[in-house]
């Protein structure tokens, strides 16, 4: 992929439409332009699906967009890769029912927030309290799943990222 | 290894020496497999290049490869015969048909759920059998202490990334070629 910063060209747009728009235009392009200019973008994240995305899904330790360098974490470019690849729900679905790998399930409810933009499913996910690390702000912080939830039903940004409106709940 | 001998001489030890050039013998042959080993290697794993040291073969140059005028250090691929300034050009470099073509290297179809819990499952496999970094099914809030361990590290260190986590290995690997991200 090189890049002619002087023409401005949407690289890396997906193959697949969510809801009539290009799915990897989910996250805004100022995210997407500096995750595909990352080290880690090209290297974990090219001539991957679903299943083999998780190899890299299962090392997540933290929780978080940028390093205050500018340089984005692994979770960010790994969210914008299932944004751009776009499963089929069964598998986000089998992501976040499976138990073993937290940060990989905070990727998978993000997805849902910001995608499928589903509350009832994430409402499902109250429950957990297991401990996450979170970076937001420039700050290192610990918080929980259900936490994470909860901030994803009722507020606007996540991480830096701004979450669709979702709509009234039933 | 030398003794003063009866007339105040030093004496070499000659059996002390063999050992130790035995030993050397040793060490060298096996770095020696260890390395062309490595590169009969077709297929890049993309990944690996994050927590390998600089030592690869792939990454230092340094000098004696003509061609690029300027720096002599750069990252090579050896399979297209290409130099790279940075490690990011180099990535590119991997992900382009060119070296996708040279290398054998198959774009991969979309994963059906099928292929995503054998993936999963070998990978929970993985995890049990090794140790627990992250917490057990099933159990909630008492079993990750590690994470406040972690969160004390993250925060002890002026620079926001764990020592031990992918990225900080890529940072060593990327400190190597340019600022850009
Ligand atoms: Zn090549």
């Amino acid at each position: 992929m090189s890049v002619n910063r002087g023409i401005i060209v949407d690289r890396e747009l997906s193959s697949r439409k969510h809801k009539g728009v290009n799915s990897t235009e989910l996250a805004e392009k100022i995210v997407r332009e500096r995750v595909f200019d990352s080290l880690y973008w090209k290297l974990n994240c090219f001539n991957v699906n679903a299943a083999t995305i998780l190899n890299r899904c299962v090392e997540l330790r933290c929780v978080g967009s940028f390093e205050q360098s500018g340089r984005p974490f692994p979770f960010l470019c790994l969210f914008v890769k299932l944004i751009q690849m776009l499963p089929p729900s069964e598998i986000i679905e089998f992501y976040l029912q499976q138990h073993e790998f937290k940060y990989l399930k905070v990727l998978a409810l993000l997805y849902v927030r910001i995608v499928e933009r589903d509350q009832d499913t994430l409402r499902q996910h109250l429950s957990d309290y297991r401990k996450i690390i979170l970076f937001e702000n420039g700050a290192w912080s610990l918080t929980t799943v259900d936490v994470i939830v909860d901030r994803l039903l009722t507020e606007d940004f996540f991480i830096g990222l701004t979450l669709p409106f979702m709509g009234a709940s039933e | 290894m030398s003794q003063q001998g009866s007339f105040g001489r030093r004496t070499w030890d000659r059996n002390e020496y063999e050992r130790m050039a035995h030993e050397r013998h040793k060490q060298e042959h096996q770095s020696h497999q260890r390395q062309t080993g490595k590169s009969r290697a077709k297929i890049i794993d993309r990944a690996k290049l994050n927590f390998e040291s600089n030592l690869n073969k792939r990454q230092v140059i340094t000098g004696q490869v003509g061609g690029m005028r300027g720096e002599g250090v750069g990252f090579r691929c050896e399979l297209c015969d290409l130099r790279f300034k940075d490690n990011l050009k180099f990535a590119d470099h991997l992900n382009s048909p060119q070296h996708m073509m040279n290398s054998g290297e198959k774009m991969v179809e979309p994963a059906t759920l099928e292929q995503v819990k054998a993936v999963y499952e070998e990978l929970v496999r993985r995890k049990t059998s090794n140790d627990d970094t992250q917490d057990k099914p099933g159990v909630t809030d008492t079993n990750d202490s590690h994470d406040e361990d972690a969160l004390r590290t993250k925060r002890a260190q002026n620079h926001p990334i764990a020592k031990d986590d992918d990225m900080s290995k890529a940072l060593g690997f990327n400190t190597f070629g340019s600022t850009k991200r």
